[in-house]
């Protein structure tokens, strides 16, 4: 167990740093542009200041920025790292799943960061704004009503939250299947498609899912399919090399 | 001991080994001398099973598998370490994974070369990524260690403390295939050199037969390549007609 928890330490070490960084740039990005909107439209309700602060557009930002840095880890770009997982002692298979738990940790911690962020972000408003524009049930109608706070937290809409796990696990599994193509000298495509999709769709209105349950299945299903039937490696490591 | 036998390696249509046969004692320092394209990086990498070939090569007896493999490690010019993970990093992963792993000879090592463990391995110098390439390979506690152009981009004065560094450190169990370019500055360090050209050995000889001979390396290594010393003047006679 120890030798899969130093592989996925070891995408940590060469990320998370990097995870850090943008996410407090992404959220004080947030901060200054949610306050700006109120100093700007002070007579506007939380969801007008939320679309009006343009945070959904922040947030896909954050997203692809997150993508990018999790992409990077195990390809053979500047060094042939896969020289090095090709000799240890668990499969390239059991590294890209490391890297996978590793990616959806990182895309979960995304999404709490974002809730974390938005509903700050309200409770800010509720003290902030004039009394007559607020009540106890302010924040969380616009959980409902706001597109994109309804779309990162959908409260009892369980369709969603299932949508939620899909785009993140596909997500998680795209971003590792693109280094492990990428030691074998092909492009990982995976990510790119998943990301623009993700990135276009994750905000819809309530009930409205467009077309990305479909393509991130596909994605992800595709993605597993290259790295399960990839034959070479049990050929090479389990049997010897000879052919 | 590795053992290599009728090993072949094809790109497409082109025979890059055509039946190589080799042993590997241990306990010996190996020079693999060839041009460009003679075929030295695709041995090694036949050897540690990163390419599909057709032959036989097995270690101590046994096949090349993810079981044994611990027992071999790789430096190479290309780079196999994790550019955003520090030398520590390094380290700490390369403990887990390689039970015989050195501690004492890594940090002995790293202090030598006066390297950073703090820094993130793609922040160091050409020459500083060669030498931690090597110190990976030569704490891994690997029996046999291969060495493809490890010290490319390195200095001269590196490169001579690394020979000797090498010849400190190394135990009788351990064995070095070095393939490199550097045929003077090595011949001093090897016990035994191969030559390989057009993806075939055509030369084994160890170093002392060389010195009971009275020849040198290099001497030897023209000799078997039937390298023809007038060729450059003949070129360049025909090249100016004549005027040189």
């Amino acid at each position: 167990m120890k030798k899969y928890l130093s592989v996925a330490g070891l995408f940590c070490r060469s990320t998370l740093y990097k995870l850090l960084g943008v996410s407090v740039l992404a959220v004080a990005a947030e901060i200054i542009m949610f306050i700006t909107a109120m100093k700007t439209y002070p007579d506007y309700g939380i969801e007008l200041l939320v679309k009006s602060s343009r945070t959904a557009i922040v947030f896909a930002v954050w997203f692809v920025l997150f993508a990018a840095i999790l992409v990077l880890p195990g390809c053979d770009f500047k060094s042939r790292s896969g020289y090095t997982f090709r000799r240890l002692q668990i499969s390239e298979k059991a590294v890209f799943v490391c890297q996978s738990v590793y990616n959806l940790t990182a895309f979960v911690m995304l999404l709490c960061m974002q809730i974390l962020t938005a509903y700050g972000l309200c409770m800010l408003y509720t003290h902030l704004a004039p009394a007559d524009m607020v009540s106890g049930h302010t924040v969380f109608l616009a959980f409902y009503r706001s597109d994109f706070l309804h779309s990162i937290l959908p409260l009892q809409e369980t369709v969603r939250w299932a949508y939620i796990v899909m785009a993140l696990v596909s997500m998680a599994v795209c971003t590792a299947h693109f280094p492990f193509m990428n030691r074998r000298g092909s492009f990982g495509f995976t990510v790119v498609v998943n990301t623009v999709v993700v990135m276009f769709s994750f905000v819809n209105k309530l009930g409205y899912f467009g077309m990305l349950p479909f393509v991130t299945f596909l994605t992800a299903g595709k993605a597993l399919f290259d790295v399960f039937t990839w034959e070479e490696e049990d050929e090479i490591y389990e049997n010897g090399a000879a052919i | 001991m590795i053992r290599i036998e009728e090993l072949k390696k094809s790109y497409g249509g082109k025979e890059a080994l055509k039946g190589v046969s080799l042993q590997l004692p241990r306990g010996e320092i190996v020079g693999l001398f060839g041009e460009n394209g003679a075929g030295k990086s695709t041995l090694m990498k036949c050897i540690l099973g990163f390419l599909p070939y057709t032959g036989d090569i097995t270690l101590d007896g046994e096949k090349i598998t993810r079981k044994n493999i611990a027992k071999i490690s790789f430096a190479t010019s290309e780079h196999s370490f994790f550019g955003n993970l520090t030398a520590e990093g390094h380290r700490d992963f390369y403990k887990e994974h390689f039970p015989d792993f050195s501690d004492k000879r890594f940090m002995a090592l790293m202090d030598f070369f006066e390297l950073p463990m703090s820094k993130p391995v793609k922040s160091f110098s050409t020459g500083q990524k060669n030498q931690f390439e090597v110190i990976l390979a030569l704490c891994q506690g690997a029996d046999y260690i291969l060495m493809d152009e490890p010290f490319a981009g390195n200095d001269i004065f590196n490169r001579e403390d690394f020979y000797k560094v090498l010849l400190g450190i190394l135990t009788e169990r351990e064995t070095v295939l070095l393939s490199t370019h550097l045929i003077e500055e090595v011949s001093d360090f090897i016990g035994r050199a191969v030559l390989i050209r057009g993806g075939e050995i055509v030369g084994d000889v160890y170093t002392s037969q060389l010195e009971d001979e009275g020849k040198d390396l290099i001497t030897y290594i023209k000799e078997t390549y039937h390298y023809r010393a007038d060729r450059v003047s003949r070129a360049l006679d025909e090249l100016c007609d004549g005027e040189v």
